[in-house]
């Protein structure tokens, strides 16, 4: 996992996954479309990408093409970095 | 499994490379799936779930996927469109009276349809500004809705309006969203797939289904995706099954609540009507995934959610992520800047109120009508604001540990358990509010709650926590327990073999040796409900005979703009509802209703006028003038006059031709015909007739035309009376219903079914009531048998009147005999919409005038002798 991967998953982890197994959360995990992310903590994920990485993502961007593994989300973070 | 769990599963399963299968094996597999959609089809034939159309497209794709599953990719996408395109031919050109599709019928419908279908994708795709698109998309949805409004009878095409509207009226929104925001135009081939597939043609509820989700190619094996779709039809297929259950047995309409445990039946069959919508929702996805679309769930469990937006987010899925991606997140964007509450606030309410605009919007297109009312109203305001509630919570807190998680124990998930049973209360009761026929009657209901009502709600809320515990809570445990890794190959999972065990239940108990077996009262409803059919059931609808419970039921109710559609699903007549002004109002007595007083309205193509009794006719005094004879006439619709105007019904012209008799014999009298007929008034509401009205005016002669819908309206009013606590006037209808195991709520087919051997026994006994209660207001019982209007020239009707007459006359009426009335006459020279026009008014006046006058037990002669005297001081 890169760095922003890292950020991404300890934030999932303490936010949307308490008490679960660290290790079961991968990059390519889904989280969108396995109900992991419901559109509440889309909103909270958003906030957290955009103070934390210093980015502002558009509405069509809270979808499973830009946010549904962290693997996706690392790559948004990036591009938007870039 | 939790949801990490299986979301690691599912990664694991897609990073996989298929295991490559023997040809035998995979013949095999794909056998297993065809045999799963063949089973559900069975099972839907056999109970008659949903219409025809929607089991021919089933075995469509059956037979569709195989050959898909085999095709060189670059096939794959021209089949499936072909196929999609054939099935419109199949389904769309069908006709109640041909068992093949009518290529005349056909070819209009599928051109119209593939036409409009185009040019919305054709204007969405061009290269031309957003806002020149949506104009242009806009002016031909103006286009389409003047076709749609009936304006203009468009002939064969009338059936697919709504149909077009089906097809694009949500997932073109969303389209154009997907594309303009994507910025990636998908190829008019792929957007044809997506608008025009398979499914939708028999949809009058289609999912929202997302076209990118729809356009992603799957990563999984296809044998799992269509194993999955076969598993969801047949759960569709389960749902639509315990739906019938409910509606036919267990529901209780809002006018049926009597007492607090009524209401709590009321409430809990009402909300599980929705497993119509969700099942048919499980056999349109169902479809797509046999054709390897990786589409998700639409409804997940929905009852066992443990806040409101956990509520939203399980029901109707589809729905709330469109309303998530056009409406909600938008405005959360662009609101965002002023304080993430606000914008959570207004973008929850925003999403609400486009939730409910767009529910009235599908309302018209499907319906052809759509009033804003405030049970629909009140219901999106108050969902609406429980999710928002939720939702700044939810936002502002951190989420609490998954069953089987560390710091997850018994307290959670009793408090689990408790929020779920506190949501299911909710949702149940504001689910009543939507469904309810207005917000005063639905608070009068709450007047009845008690303590056996609070008894069986605590029993209810407690199943729905026990469920909670043994389907999600525990399993979530044990699976954390074991750390259990995929399923592996679904084929054998749990859920597909509870589908079919059920399935083949289902369908042995269908059969009539297996219910001869188990034979017993208490289970007549269950065999009942398995013998009847959709087709049927909206045929009682349109013959207001059924009830019409919830919001979607009403949605796909058949009613004259839709008609058209429905004939062509179920390829069966539907005959024509009256649309129009109610001149009556309900009444607490066996009549029912009765017509409203002082009133002057268009009612079925005639002027309706009532004097300030509620009788089609002049005013009258209660006292009889003198030299006057009263003759008070029972009857129905017919006798009333419907679309006929009152001076040529033929109570009006027999009062006419009676005066000039009088006048002509020297009789020295007036007659008065009063007419007290009205709407499928039956033999057990003449009663009240009578004893309520009648007897106020002292009639001479009571004239009662009996017709031969007398026995299944009597079958009506004495169920209905059961229904609504009436008391009978003694025991015997009862008896008689109890020995045929009919009861308040068994369907009329039944019921007219097994009380057929008891007609002459019900309706004696209801013709010796009327005439007792007649001689007990002093007037003479007279009565007549007459053909209805649909009836005449029917080869029965003279055998029909020969009964009729002599239950009449074994029953204290005095009874005239006209079989040869319409003698001569071509029948359809005699109707309009299904009663008498006014030859047939002028033809019984005739014939009752001379059957009057000529008769020596009415002696009219001696009567208006009597009548004639002058009057001691």
């Amino acid at each position: 996992m890169t760095s922003i991967e890292q950020e991404v998953a300890a934030y999932i982890l303490q936010e949307f996954l308490p008490g679960e197994d660290p290790s079961e959360l991968t990059p390519t995990t889904p989280l969108i479309s396995a109900g992991i992310i419901d559109s509440i903590a889309t909103l909270k994920l958003v906030n957290f990408l955009e103070n934390t990485f210093a980015i502002s993502l558009a509405a069509h961007e809270t979808d499973v093409d830009h946010l549904d593994t962290i693997e996706r989300i690392g790559k948004l973070v990036e591009a938007k970095r870039a | 499994m939790s949801k990490l769990g299986a979301a690691a599963a599912r990664a694991a399963s897609n990073a996989a490379q298929p295991v490559p299968l023997s040809r035998a094996k995979e013949l095999g597999a794909l056998a297993i799936v065809l045999a799963q959609v063949v089973l559900a089809v069975v099972v839907m034939g056999r109970l008659g779930l949903q219409s025809s159309a929607v089991r021919r497209v089933l075995l469509f794709a059956g037979a569709g996927f195989v050959i898909h599953h085999f095709l060189p990719p670059r096939y794959k996408l021209r089949f499936f469109i072909a196929l999609s395109v054939l099935a419109m031919f199949v389904i769309l050109g069908g006709t109640p009276h041909l068992s093949y599709p009518d290529p005349r019928i056909a070819v209009p419908r599928v051109a119209a349809l593939l036409g409009f279908g185009c040019a919305f994708i054709g204007i969405s795709l061009s290269r031309a500004r957003l806002s020149v698109r949506i104009a242009a998309l806009l002016l031909l949805t103006a286009g389409l809705a003047v076709l749609r409004s009936g304006l203009f009878d468009t002939g064969v095409l009338n059936a697919i309006w709504p149909l077009i509207a089906v097809f694009f009226m949500f997932r073109l929104i969303g389209f154009l969203y997907d594309i303009t925001t994507s910025g990636v135009k998908p190829s008019f081939a792929q957007s044809a797939q997506y608008f025009f597939a398979l499914p939708a043609v028999v949809a009058t509820f289609l999912p929202v289904i997302d076209f990118k989700k729809f356009s992603t190619p799957s990563k999984e094996a296809p044998l799992l995706t269509y194993q999955r779709g076969a598993s969801w039809i047949g759960r569709g297929a389960l749902q639509l099954v315990v739906h019938r259950v409910v509606s036919q047995v267990y529901y209780l309409p809002q006018g049926d609540v009597r007492d607090g445990v009524d209401l709590v039946q009321f409430l809990l069959s009402n909300v599980f009507l929705y497993l119509k919508l969700s099942g048919v929702f499980h056999l349109l996805i169902g479809i797509l995934l046999l054709f390897g679309f990786n589409l998700p769930e639409t409804n997940s469990r929905y009852t066992l959610a443990s806040s409101f937006t956990d509520y939203w987010r399980r029901v109707n899925i589809y729905w709330k992520d469109f309303i998530l991606k056009v409406f909600y997140f938008p405005a959360f964007f662009k609101l965002k800047k002023r304080g993430q509450t606000f914008a959570l606030v207004l973008s929850t309410l925003w999403a609400f109120f486009a939730t409910w605009a767009l529910h009235l919007y599908q309302t018209w297109w499907l319906r052809g009508t759509a009033h804003v009312s405030w049970p629909d109203t009140l219901f999106w305001t108050i969902l609406g604001l429980l999710v928002l509630v939720n939702s700044i919570g939810e936002m502002s807190t951190t989420k609490r540990p998954a069953p089987g998680r560390k710091g997850f124990g018994p307290r959670d998930a009793f408090s689990l358990m408790l929020k779920t049973a506190g949501t299911f209360a909710a949702i149940t009761t504001l689910w009543s509010l939507w469904n309810a026929s207005s917000v005063g009657a639905w608070l009068a209901l709450w007047k009845l709650f008690d303590l056996p009502a609070l008894g069986w709600a605590a029993l209810a809320l407690a199943l729905v926590m026990l469920t909670k515990l043994l389907m999600e809570i525990l399993p979530e445990i044990r699976a954390a327990e074991k750390k259990s890794g995929p399923s592996g190959v679904p084929l054998a999972s749990s859920l597909s073999q509870f589908n079919l065990v059920a399935l083949v239940a289902v369908l042995l108990l269908c059969q009539p040796r297996v219910q001869h077996l188990v034979d017993h009262a208490a289970l007549q409803p269950f065999w009942d409900a398995s013998r009847m059919n959709d087709a049927s059931i909206e045929g009682g609808r349109v013959a207001g005979i059924q009830n019409n419970p919830g919001y979607y039921e009403s949605l796909a109710t058949v009613d004259t703009p839709s008609r058209d559609l429905w004939q062509t699903f179920m390829r069966e007549p539907l005959g024509t509802p009256y649309v129009g002004a109610d001149p009556s109002r309900p009444v607490k007595d066996f009549r029912y209703k009765e017509l409203l007083p002082s009133l002057k309205m268009q009612v079925y193509d005639t002027e309706i006028a009532t004097n300030s009794f509620g009788m089609r006719g002049p005013e009258y005094t209660l006292a009889k003038p003198a030299r006057t004879l009263r003759i008070a006439l029972l009857g129905s619709s017919n006798v009333m006059g419907w679309g006929v105007p009152y001076d040529r019904t033929f109570g009006a012209l027999l009062e006419q031709q009676l005066d000039a008799a009088s006048a002509k014999s020297g009789w020295n009298v007036a007659f008065q015909v009063q007419n007290f007929a009205f709407n499928r008034y039956s033999s057990l509401g003449q009663l009240d007739v009578v004893r309520l009205r009648v007897a106020r005016f002292s009639p001479d002669i009571v004239l009662f035309v009996a017709h031969d819908n007398d026995f299944s309206w009597l079958v009506g009013d004495i169920q209905r009376s059961i229904r609504e606590r009436m008391a009978l006037p003694d025991h015997v209808a009862l008896d008689v219903l109890q020995r045929a195991r009919v009861g308040g709520r068994t369907h009329y087919e039944f019921s007219n079914e097994r009380l057929e051997p008891y007609r002459p026994q019900l309706v004696s006994w209801s013709y010796d009531n009327l005439s007792r209660a007649i001689r007990g207001a002093g007037a003479l019982p007279v009565a007549v048998f007459l053909p209805t209007a649909p009836d005449i020239g029917k080869d029965s009707v003279e055998a029909t009147e020969a009964q009729y007459a002599e239950m009449l006359s074994k029953n204290g009426f005095v009874t005239l005999r006209a079989p040869g009335v319409f003698a001569g006459h071509d029948p359809e020279s005699l109707r309009k919409f299904d009663h008498y026009n006014p030859l047939a008014h002028s033809l019984i006046a005739e014939a009752l005038e001379g059957l009057l006058v000529g008769d020596a037990r009415i002696d009219l002669r001696g009567r208006a002798a009597k009548a004639g005297q002058p009057v001691s001081p």
